[in-house]
């Protein structure tokens, strides 16, 4: 029989990273130096065959597409924003939220007019809109969204909401549902002909924890 | 594998003319091609070639021409069916994609075969042969990927919105269970397409093992002649000797409905991260630009294989010989002539080049030397 070869995991930076490697761990596929305070960037543990890196959540996407990591975990937002050819194994459940359209309280789409819209997934809202025969002037920012309605930079804004009170807080409220997002479980496919084994068995002790 | 080292050739240049010859060996000949074609072929044929961002200029009589994107096209567009008759052609040339992971156009040597005309189940089978014959003349480990679309099709054939079907399509193509699931449940399709649809996007590996799986599908004319062909061509494959569990099935290799109607296949090399061989049957593009006959082919991108390849020698030259003003022009020939004469290839120079590796560095002056005491 072949030795079983080690997996490269990217995990995103943050919140939804730590949750999966929680998972990961409990399915023994634990590398404990990943909770010691230090410099380190990649983690490894050969016993459990698995090499972890923590990355950017958006970069996870290219980590995989282009094998450098054999497997990954990313929103559903960055899967539908920059479309990599990935396997997309495992819906995780976890880190649901959705992509919403937004505008202040009490706008209305005056159709007549182009509508200004600033975001940071172009190609989402580009789609959605386009699907719609809708005429866009999109804004593409970086951060902080929300500010472009109320300063009077765009008419709307596509973004991710979450709890929804970020929105509330500036008087915005959601308007559209683009659509659902939630964490996935994604793979190079060309490592998954060759670690066909592992990157199944990962899929499956993730899979325990997702709630029907 | 015959591992035939010519020096100073590049590990990539010789697969590729194993490949030339393999193809040679099977009674294919070379089809040469320049680099433009009419962009109108494109647009007649927009889902089987991309055409964003195809390379586009008007050449001197004012017609618009393209940078080739493709080369099946221009091969289809020159075939003339015969009756009865197979038409069997190879090539090697450059091709010029836009790469959206790169955000840049690239040039590409696609090399790769197409086989056109009276197609039948050997033809079919034989062409895939030569796939994972290819695969192997690289001198890796290697997977091809076998899939048909007329399972996938038959299996699709009572949902009629079209958008929907390519959706669930491209879904296989993910292997992504969950959302072929939600689009079911959303658009209230009937849910005992759901079960089959699990089994093909949960079948890959073995033929014998997904043979049995594909057997207790649902399936109608169209599936099930696709099961006969992919046995035939499983058979094929296993009396050459390339079964071996390199050779497997998985529906995941997915394409264009209006294009291919049989038989897909991809092939991969362990290290290098995105397929680097495509190919299938694709007798609808025939139909759709008016010619008779059915017709397979493949490409192999060898550009793809850099990360695993040794590239050249190691070294730029394996002498660096340094002369100076006391050395005149026969003293150098002379030493030159006796390192070459030892099979090194010697780089003349009067002092040491930046970043230029050489085995090792030798004088003139020493060689004037050694030849007066010998």
């Amino acid at each position: 029989m072949e030795q079983r070869k080690t997996l490269s995991v990217a995990l995103p930076k943050g919140r939804l990273g730590n949750q999966v490697y929680n998972m990961l761990e409990q399915s023994g596929y634990e590398c404990p130096e990943i909770r010691e305070e230090s410099r380190k960037l990649i983690f490894e543990n050969p016993e459990r065959g698995v090499r972890y890196f923590q990355v950017k959540p958006t970069d996870v996407v290219k980590y995989v597409e282009r094998g450098a990591a054999d497997v990954g975990i990313c929103g559903k937002d960055i899967l539908l924003e920059y479309t990599p050819s990935v396997y997309e194994l495992l819906d995780l459940g976890i880190g649901k939220c959705r992509m919403c359209v937004a505008a202040p309280k009490g706008w209305r789409d005056d159709r007549e007019r182009t509508l200004r819209v600033a975001t940071k997934f172009t190609n989402i809202a580009g789609n959605y809109f386009a699907e719609k025969g809708r005429d866009i002037d999109m804004i593409k920012l970086h951060g902080s969204i929300e500010i472009a309605p109320i300063v009077g930079l765009s008419d709307v804004i596509v973004d991710i909401v979450e709890t929804g009170n970020t929105l509330r807080e500036n008087n915005l409220e959601v308007v559209e549902t683009v659509v659902p997002i939630s964490a996935r479980f994604i793979a190079n496919k060309a490592a998954f002909q060759f670690r066909t084994k592992e990157i199944e068995d990962m899929r499956d002790a993730l899979a325990r924890f997702v709630k029907k | 594998m015959t591992e035939s080292k010519i020096p100073g050739i590049g590990e990539e240049e010789q697969i590729r003319f194993r490949l030339h010859e393999l193809y040679r060996r099977h009674g294919y000949n070379r089809f040469k091609m320049n680099k433009f074609e009419e962009y109108e072929l494109y647009l007649q044929n927009r889902e089987f070639v991309e055409t964003e961002n195809i390379i586009v200029f008007n050449d001197m009589n004012g017609r618009l021409m393209a940078l080739k994107p493709d080369l099946t096209l221009s091969i289809v567009k020159n075939f003339r069916p015969e009756k009865d008759v197979v038409s069997k052609v190879y090539y090697s040339e450059n091709i010029y994609r836009y790469l959206k992971e790169n955000r840049a156009h690239q040039e590409f040597m696609q090399t790769g075969l197409e086989c056109m005309g009276a197609i039948d189940s050997w033809q079919i089978a034989e062409v895939t042969a030569l796939a994972a014959k290819s695969l192997n003349e690289i001198g890796r480990n290697y997977v091809l990927e076998i899939s048909h679309m007329g399972i996938i099709a038959d299996l699709l054939s009572d949902i009629q919105d079209e958008g929907i079907k390519q959706d669930i399509v491209r879904l296989i193509g993910e292997k992504n269970l969950h959302d072929i699931r939600r689009i079911i449940e959303e658009n209230n399709i009937s849910k005992e397409i759901e079960g089959p649809l699990e089994a093909i996007v949960t079948t890959y590996g073995n033929w014998e093992d997904a043979r049995a799986v594909l057997e207790s599908l649902p399936l109608g004319e169209t599936g099930k002649s696709a099961i006969s062909e992919l046995s035939e061509v499983f058979e094929v494959l296993k009396n050459e000797d390339l079964g071996n569990g390199q050779v497997r099935i998985d529906f995941s290799i997915v394409n264009d409905m209006n294009y291919y109607s049989g038989i897909l296949f991809k092939g991969f090399i362990d290290g290098v991260p995105r397929s680097v061989l495509s190919g299938g049957q694709y007798d609808l593009l025939l139909r759709r630009m008016g010619k008779e006959g059915g017709a397979i082919g493949f490409a192999v991108y060898l550009d793809y294989l850099e990360q695993v390849l040794s590239g050249h020698e190691r070294n730029d030259a394996d002498v660096l010989l340094l002369y100076d003003e006391e050395d005149s022009a026969s003293d150098i020939q002379n030493a030159f002539h006796i390192l070459s004469q030892r099979g090194k290839s010697v780089l003349t120079e009067r002092a040491v080049p930046e970043k230029i590796r050489f085995g090792e560095i030798l004088k003139v002056s020493d060689f004037k030397k050694t030849d007066g005491k010998n």
